[in-house]
C-alpha cells in the first residue's frame, strides 16, 4: 500500500471519527485511479463497524433535513407505514406495471389466471396506503419478497412500522353513551334491516384473493 | 434531538419493545436510523458489484438505492432481535449491500452470467450477513467466560464489543495499539503518533495495516 492511500484512508478515519461527515468520494479522487479500487475496499472495511461519531447538534439536524431522511421520516404518517412507498420504489425500480406484479404474485401465490386484476386492484389499495397491511397474509408478503427478491421480513416490517402507534396522531377513546329507556325498541328496528342485509346473498362471493388480503397473518 | 450512542439507543429500542412501548421503540430506532444515515450513503457510494469489475452504483442512481436502503434500514425496526451494536451494523450494511445488488439485477438483467452471480448472493432469510461468523465467535467467547464465572471480565467485553475483542486478536503488538486508539478512544492520526512516539506515516501505515489485520480475522470466523 502507498503511502498516499495509507495516509488519504487514515485521513478519512480522523474525519469520520470527528463527526465531519466525510464523503468518500472526495477521498478517492485523491488517490491515483489505480489505487482506487483497494481504497474504496479499505473505507468499507472500517465503515462496517466503526463507532458512530459524536455528532453534534447542528450536524444531526443536517441529517434530518437531507431530503432523503425527511422523506422517509415522514412516509409513517399514514396507518399503512413504509409499506406502500417501498412496494412503489419496488416496482418503479424493476420496471413494472402494477398489472405485471399481480400477474407474478398470481403464479407466486399458485392462484387461478383470472384472479389477475383481482389482485391489482388489491395491490394498488395496499400502494395507496388504503388496505390495512395488518390484514394482508404472509403468504402474501412471501410472494411480493420473491417477486421483488427482498427478504418478506423487510416487506413485513416496513408494513409494521407504521403500525406503530405514536407515529401518527393518538387513538382518542371510544365515547360512551347512556341509553335512554325506549332505545331497545328503537334500535330494535335497525337491527332487522341489518340482520336481513347481512343473510342476503351478496353480489361476488368472497373467495381466496380476498381471503390473502383480508384475512391477516 | 441530541445525539446518543448507538448502544443506548439500541438498548432503548430493546427495552421498549420488550414492555411493549412501541412508540418508544420507534423513536429510539428512528434516531439510531439518523445516526447512520452517513453509514448507509457512504456504503452505497462503496459498494461494487465485483471487485474484478470495480463498477459500482451509476451516480444518477445512487439517491434512488440510499433512499431505497434507508427506508428497508428503518423496516428492520419491526423485528429487529440482535443486541449488540455491532450486528445492528453488521445487518445494516448487509441490508445496504442487498438493496444495491437488487439496483444491479436490471443494470445485468441481459449478462445471464452476472444476474447469476447476483443470484447466488441473494439470501431471503439472512438478518447478518457478512461477519455473522464472527459474531456468533463472539458470542461463543463471551458465553464461555460467564460459564467460568469470569464476571467482571464479561462485563467489560460487552461494554469493549465484537471490535475491540477482534482488535484483542491481533498479534501485531503495534497495528493493535493504533486500532485500540482509533476505535476506543477515537484518537486521530496526529495525536496517535504523538502517545505512541512515533512518526504520523508510521501511525497511517499501522492503522492501515492493521485494518487489513482486523478483516482477516472477521473474515476467518466467517469463513
Amino acid at each position: 500500500m502507498s503511502t498516499t492511500r495509507e495516509q488519504v484512508l487514515s485521513e478519512f478515519i480522523d474525519a469520520w471519527n470527528a463527526g465531519e461527515r466525510p464523503d468518500v468520494d472526495d477521498y478517492i479522487a485523491r488517490i491515483p485511479a489505480v489505487e482506487q479500487a483497494e481504497l474504496a475496499e479499505d473505507l468499507l472495511e472500517f465503515m462496517a463497524f466503526a463507532p458512530t461519531p459524536e455528532y453534534s447538534d447542528e450536524a444531526l439536524a443536517a441529517i434530518r433535513v437531507e431530503p432523503v431522511v425527511a422523506e422517509t421520516l415522514r412516509a409513517d404518517a399514514g396507518r399503512a407505514g413504509l409499506l406502500p412507498g417501498l412496494l412503489a420504489r419496488l416496482r418503479e425500480r424493476f420496471g413494472m406495471r402494477r398489472d405485471d406484479v399481480a400477474e407474478r404474485l398470481v403464479r407466486e401465490l399458485g392462484l387461478p389466471a383470472d384472479r389477475t386484476s383481482k389482485t391489482a386492484a388489491y395491490l394498488e389499495r395496499l400502494e395507496e396506503g388504503e388496505l390495512e397491511p395488518a390484514r394482508v397474509s404472509r403468504k402474501v408478503f412471501e410472494a411480493l419478497g420473491r417477486v421483488f427478491r427482498v427478504p418478506s421480513n423487510e416487506l413485513e416490517g416496513a408494513a409494521d412500522v407504521g403500525g406503530f402507534p405514536g407515529s401518527g396522531v393518538a387513538e382518542a377513546a371510544a365515547p360512551v353513551f347512556r341509553a335512554d329507556e325506549d332505545a331497545a325498541a328503537a334500535a330494535g328496528r335497525h337491527l332487522e334491516v341489518l340482520a336481513d342485509a347481512l343473510a342476503a346473498p351478496g353480489g361476488e362471493a368472497r373467495d381466496e384473493v380476498d381471503d390473502l388480503f383480508l384475512g391477516g397473518r | 434531538m441530541p445525539f446518543e450512542p448507538d448502544r443506548f439507543l439500541l438498548r432503548r429500542y430493546h427495552a421498549a419493545m420488550a414492555r411493549g412501548d412501541l412508540p418508544a421503540a420507534a423513536e429510539a430506532w428512528d434516531q439510531l436510523a439518523v445516526q447512520n444515515f452517513d453509514r448507509i450513503n457512504q456504503t452505497v457510494k462503496l459498494f461494487r458489484f465485483s471487485a474484478a469489475s470495480g463498477k459500482g452504483i451509476p451516480v444518477v442512481d445512487q439517491g434512488s438505492a440510499v433512499s431505497e436502503a434507508f427506508l428497508r434500514v428503518r423496516a428492520m425496526g419491526a423485528h429487529f432481535r440482535k443486541q449488540e451494536i455491532e450486528a445492528y451494523y453488521a445487518a445494516l450494511v448487509h441490508c445496504v449491500q442487498n438493496s444495491c445488488r437488487d439496483f444491479g439485477r436490471k443494470e445485468f438483467r441481459h449478462t445471464k452470467r452476472s444476474a447469476g452471480s447476483l443470484d447466488e448472493r441473494f439470501d431471503p432469510d439472512a438478518e447478518v450477513g457478512r461477519y455473522s461468523g464472527a459474531l456468533a465467535a463472539w458470542e461463543a467467547a463471551r458465553h464461555e467466560q460467564a460459564a467460568e464465572r469470569i464476571r467482571s471480565e464479561l462485563e467489560q467485553q460487552r461494554e469493549e464489543g465484537l471490535m475491540l475483542w477482534a482488535i484483542g486478536q491481533i498479534k501485531n503488538d503495534k497495528y493493535r495499539e493504533v486500532l485500540k486508539l482509533t476505535y476506543n478512544e477515537k484518537l486521530p492520526t496526529d495525536e496517535i503518533a504523538e502517545r505512541l512516539e512515533i512518526s504520523t506515516e508510521n501511525a497511517y501505515q499501522r492503522r492501515s495495516r492493521g485494518l487489513r489485520e482486523l478483516k482477516k480475522i472477521l473474515d476467518e470466523h466467517n469463513a
